[in-house]
């Protein structure tokens, strides 16, 4: 690898998120922050910035040749250090400890939508945020929707959109970052034009909702915010109840539940169509075999969650509790909350955790499989799922007609063998990950005793999990432990981790946050999400010992 | 602009790329999936997989918003196909190569437009015309010439007995002829540098003389003046640029002897050609039958197989047997590079690059075209007009040299050719012909180009 290049291109990077860090100062401003919570912040964008320009300039000299591995090199190294320096305010300003900053700029970047803020998160000065997401500056704030924003089209997208100088290695660069699903679609001849698309076509979608939402009685500050989160397929909110903060009075709630969940829709799916619905196509959107299937899994999901909402009693996330819901109250939480999932985005409007298993397990299943390809969403992808269950039932095929060859096809198009395994071999990488991070969650955070109940003649005692049992009189029955939720709680927070959607079951519901895991943990966390972003072979490559070879 | 250039071998990929640092919409059409697949890994272009002489994948590659269509396929009728399909979307500019000039003829008012064509390269022929050209004198490298037909620029390798080695440039004996012809660049251990007054020959030195034909006639006399005239050609490989070879240097006087391996070839090539042709059935690659060709007395062999590992082996071969001066026809670009850099191999000619070299000479833009690449060391020759306007119009020539990064070899006006020595003025309409890396071109274009608003 030709590490001169790849510092070179990284600190460039860094020097887009410094500037657009600097965006957020007259915000701040304009939302009445005051000079001693700015001047931070400031201060600390200025100096990314021109720390990132100093590195620049002693990394100048002459270009070498930019290949796969200074690709895979730019994408992967620029994520980690442009999330290093988007974690710089969140110390600076707010004081928070650098693992928590990190988590939060990765789960930014990431559109993941996880976030440690809450009142019970510890800052460095050993002081709590008594009123959560409250008591954060709204220059802060801005920031915190800013890394949503900028990591859902991809840093590096837009660096090859608006930097002339990348043009050469455009290639490699877009196809490490973008999560383009098993088959590229290049819209235009040369990568920066279709950069500039995509990103067009996301700052129309962005200004859209803000507008719309601006009209549900949102301000314009929540509004854009809301918008950026939507948009990337991220999650953040700038109230700790998320959207159902929205649900009281001066606000339209349903018209926004409604507006979300469209335009989540629209970002979950494929970018490309966007564009070609744009310029005057709009039935390209039902020509298309991954938005088919998209749209109507969206549809059942939705339908089927109403049907078992329909009659019970659910707690919105701003801890209200709704009694006996009605057919069109069902529809708009159910579809509100398949949509979130589906699309990776993990907004929430009520605790879906404490839903009928059926309605939670689905949930979590939209989450792993994620939206379409080419879209700013994550996990395995509509188009991989797709792919899979046409090559299963290939294989079955096979059994009877031995020698058959494979034909798999993705709307009109052959899939050739080597797409084939790379989609097989991505579902055991990602399947195989969220094993291992759970098992290392379980590692690093299940040290709290859990609590044992055990069911003897006489009936059930609750006892601390501390390793010893007190004496029972009469033999035991059976013996339940609480644990067992602590790895419900591990497994959901990894596969909402790696597959970049946010809240998960139990622990880790819609209504908590990740303040109370360990370090480890959270930096466990932090290492799935960029491994989701990125696809995982990006990220992977890094650790080949020939990756590193000149 | 946006380009569909139609297949994606060596000229493709070559002329992509080149055209793909000068920021152009590029779409590759071809039919093979692994060159299509390494294409769209190594360049930010479009790579379409489908018949270059099929219809909708035409319209797939946007033949309807083009602007210029480059048919470079191996297949000529497919290339004739694309272009009528071009000029049917009305693609402002067609080229099209083609090895056979079997397919229009003017006389009988069948020409190339019929089909939409507008440029026809011959890529096979230029290559021949330069091998011919290389054959000239034993210490020519590379030979070619420009628009005014007495102005010509040739490469020549300083021998090791040459009275010039070891001479600084200022010394020159002949002053009269000193500035008559212009020293336009030196290839020293495959680096490119400018010469100056202080320059001192090297032996081995590649040195890029520029001026009118006599002139450089002259010049090649001082350099070299002891070897004997080449007379005697050994061509090895009935292909078609053997063959066409074999045709050019018998008209142009030489004694020929063409070595083929197969005798079915050498009967048909017999039967097409004159009486005096003399074919040597054996394989060039096989010493024993490079000794019954007399490559011992020859004054130059050249290989011109198809494959290019053949023809490096029996270009090694025949100059250890003792031919004089050897020449190798290779394809593979990988193959360009390391040929010049092979002791055994005086030159080498690719009809790749050479076509390569016909398309970008004619995609040039009202201030610059490449004239000719010299793959030997990464520089081309370029062409610049001198805008109205310009930097550097209505000056002399000695006002601004000193800040160039590169020699200004020959200038034209009118048709007529001038060296380019300091005292000379330049004026709107001249054109200019100079050595550029891809580095200094970055500064010579602008100095050419009419000034704009505040200069810019």
């Amino acid at each position: 690898m030709n590490i001169k290049l790849v510092v070179r291109v990284v600190a460039m990077l860094v020097m887009v998120v410094g500037i657009a860090m600097l965006a957020s100062v007259p915000v701040g401003w304009l939302m009445g922050d005051t000079r001693e919570m700015l001047r931070p912040l400031y201060l600390t964008a200025a100096g990314i910035a021109l720390f990132a320009m100093g590195v620049r300039y002693l990394a100048r000299g002459k270009h070498g040749r930019f290949g796969f591995r200074e690709g895979f090199g730019v994408v992967t190294f620029g994520w980690i250090f442009t999330t290093l320096a988007g974690a710089l305010p969140y110390v600076f300003v707010s004081d928070f400890h650098y693992y928590d900053a990190i988590f939060e700029t990765m789960s930014g970047f990431t559109t993941t939508g996880s976030s440690v803020i809450d009142s019970n998160l510890e800052l460095m000065c050993g002081q709590k945020l008594p009123n959560g997401l409250a008591d954060l500056p709204y220059s802060l704030l801005f920031w915190r929707g800013m890394t949503h924003w900028l990591g859902g089209m991809g840093i590096v997208v837009l660096s090859l959109a608006i930097l002339p100088s990348l043009g050469i290695s455009a290639h490699q660069l877009y196809k490490a970052e973008v999560p383009a699903g098993p088959v590229e679609e290049q819209l235009t001849p040369r990568i920066a034009s279709s950069a500039k698309i995509l990103w067009g076509v996301y700052v129309l979608l962005t200004v859209v909702e803000t507008v719309l939402l601006y009209f549900g009685g949102m301000t314009l500050f929540d509004a854009w915010n809301h918008a950026c989160s939507t948009m990337a397929t991220g999650g953040f909110s700038t109230h700790q109840a998320s959207i159902a903060y929205f649900n009281q009075p001066g606000f339209h709630a349903g018209y926004i539940d409604a507006v979300i969940t469209c335009f989540m829709f629209l970002a979950g799916a494929n970018f490309v169509l966007h564009f070609r619905a744009l310029r005057g196509k709009p039935l390209t959107y039902f020509k298309d075999e991954e938005f088919i299937f998209y749209f109507f899994v969206t549809l059942i999901a939705a339908v089927t969650i109403t049907v078992f909402l329909h009659g019970r009693d659910i707690i919105t996330t701003a801890g209200v509790e709704l009694d006996d819901l009605s057919w069109l109250s069902a529809f708009r939480y159910a579809s509100f909350q398949v949509v979130a999932l589906f699309t990776t985005t993990g907004f929430a409007t009520a605790d879906f955790n404490i839903w009928p298993a059926y309605a939670a397990l689905l949930l979590m299943g939209l989450a792993f499989v994620g939206g379409c390809g080419g879209s700013t969403s994550g996990g395995l992808k509509n188009g991989r799922l797709i792919l899979l269950l046409k090559y299963a039932v290939a294989q079955v095929e096979r059994r009877l007609f031995r020698g058959a060859m494979s034909n798999v096809h993705l709307n009109q198009q052959r899939i050739p063998s080597a797409a084939l395994h790379k989609t097989l071999s991505f579902f055991f990488l990602y399947t195989g990950l969220l094993v291992a991070f759970t098992f290392g969650l379980i590692l690093l955070g299940a040290n709290e005793p859990g609590e044992l109940i055990v069911t003897t003649k006489e009936g059930s005692i609750s006892t601390p999990a501390t390793g010893q049992l007190p004496v029972f009189k009469s033999p035991i029955l059976a013996a339940r432990s609480i644990a067992s939720d602590d790895i419900l709680t591990a497994a959901t927070a990894s596969l909402v981790s790696l597959s970049n959607t946010g809240p998960g079951l139990n622990k880790v519901g819609p209504m908590c946050s990740y303040s109370w895991l360990s370090p480890g943990s959270k930096l466990l966390l932090v290492m799935a999400m960029l491994l989701g972003r990125l696809e995982l072979y990006t990220v992977l490559v890094v650790f080949l010992p020939a990756f590193w070879k000149k | 602009m946006d380009i569909i250039i139609l297949g994606a071998g060596e000229v493709g990929k070559q002329l992509a790329s080149t055209l793909n640092e000068q920021r152009n919409n590029i779409v590759v059409v071809d039919l093979s999936a692994e060159l299509i697949a390494k294409v769209q890994d190594r360049l930010d272009v479009m790579a379409i997989l489908g018949d270059c002489a099929n219809f909708d994948v035409l319209k797939k590659a946007g033949v309807r918003n083009a602007d210029i269509l480059i048919a470079t396929t191996g297949n000529d009728a497919s290339n004739i196909i694309a272009c009528r399909v071009a000029k049917h979307f009305k693609v402002a500019k067609t080229i099209c190569r083609l090895s056979s000039r079997g397919f229009f003829s003017e006389e009988d008012g069948f020409g190339p437009e019929a089909s939409g064509i507008d440029q026809l390269i011959f890529p096979e022929d230029e290559c021949v015309a330069k091998i011919v050209g290389a054959l000239g004198h034993e210490s020519v490298v590379e030979r070619f010439g420009f628009r005014a037909p007495n102005a010509e620029m040739t490469a020549v390798r300083i021998p090791p007995n040459s009275p010039l080695a070891g001479m600084p440039i200022c010394d020159f004996p002949d002053p009269g002829l000193l500035a008559n012809i212009r020293f336009s660049a030196i290839i020293r251990d495959g680096k490119l540098f400018m010469p100056h007054g202080d320059t001192v020959f090297t032996p081995h030195d590649e040195v890029y003389i520029a001026g009118g034909t006599e002139n450089v006639a002259e010049l090649i006399g001082w350099v070299d003046p002891e070897s004997a005239p080449i007379k005697d050609v050994i061509v090895a490989g009935a292909s078609r640029i053997g063959v066409n070879l074999v045709v050019k240097l018998m008209a142009a006087g030489f004694k020929v002897r063409l070595v083929e391996g197969d005798a079915k070839v050498c009967e048909r090539v017999l039967e097409q050609g004159s009486s005096d042709l003399m074919i040597i059935n054996g394989d060039p690659t096989d010493g024993d039958a490079l000794d019954d060709a007399g490559v011992d007395a020859c004054d130059a062999f050249v290989s011109a197989m198809r494959d290019d590992e053949d023809n490096i082996l029996s270009c090694v071969l025949a100059k250890q047997l003792g031919a004089r001066k050897v020449v190798s026809v290779t394809n593979k670009a990988e193959y360009m590079d390391i040929v010049p850099s092979m002791k055994a191999i005086d030159c080498g000619f690719s009809p790749r690059l050479v076509a390569v070299n016909s398309v970008l000479n004619s995609l040039g833009n009202d201030t610059v075209r490449v004239h000719a690449i010299l793959h030997r060391a990464h520089a081309s020759v370029y062409e610049f007009d001198v805008n109205p306007g310009s930097k550097v119009a209505n000056k002399k020539i000695s006002e601004f040299e000193r800040s160039l990064p590169a020699i200004l070899s020959l200038v034209f006006r009118d048709g007529k050719m001038l060296p380019a020595t300091g005292d000379l003025v330049l004026l709107p309409g001249d054109h200019v012909a100079a050595v550029t890396t891809p580095q200094t071109l970055k500064t010579l274009e602008p100095l050419f180009r009419k000034r704009g608003f505040l200069g810019l």
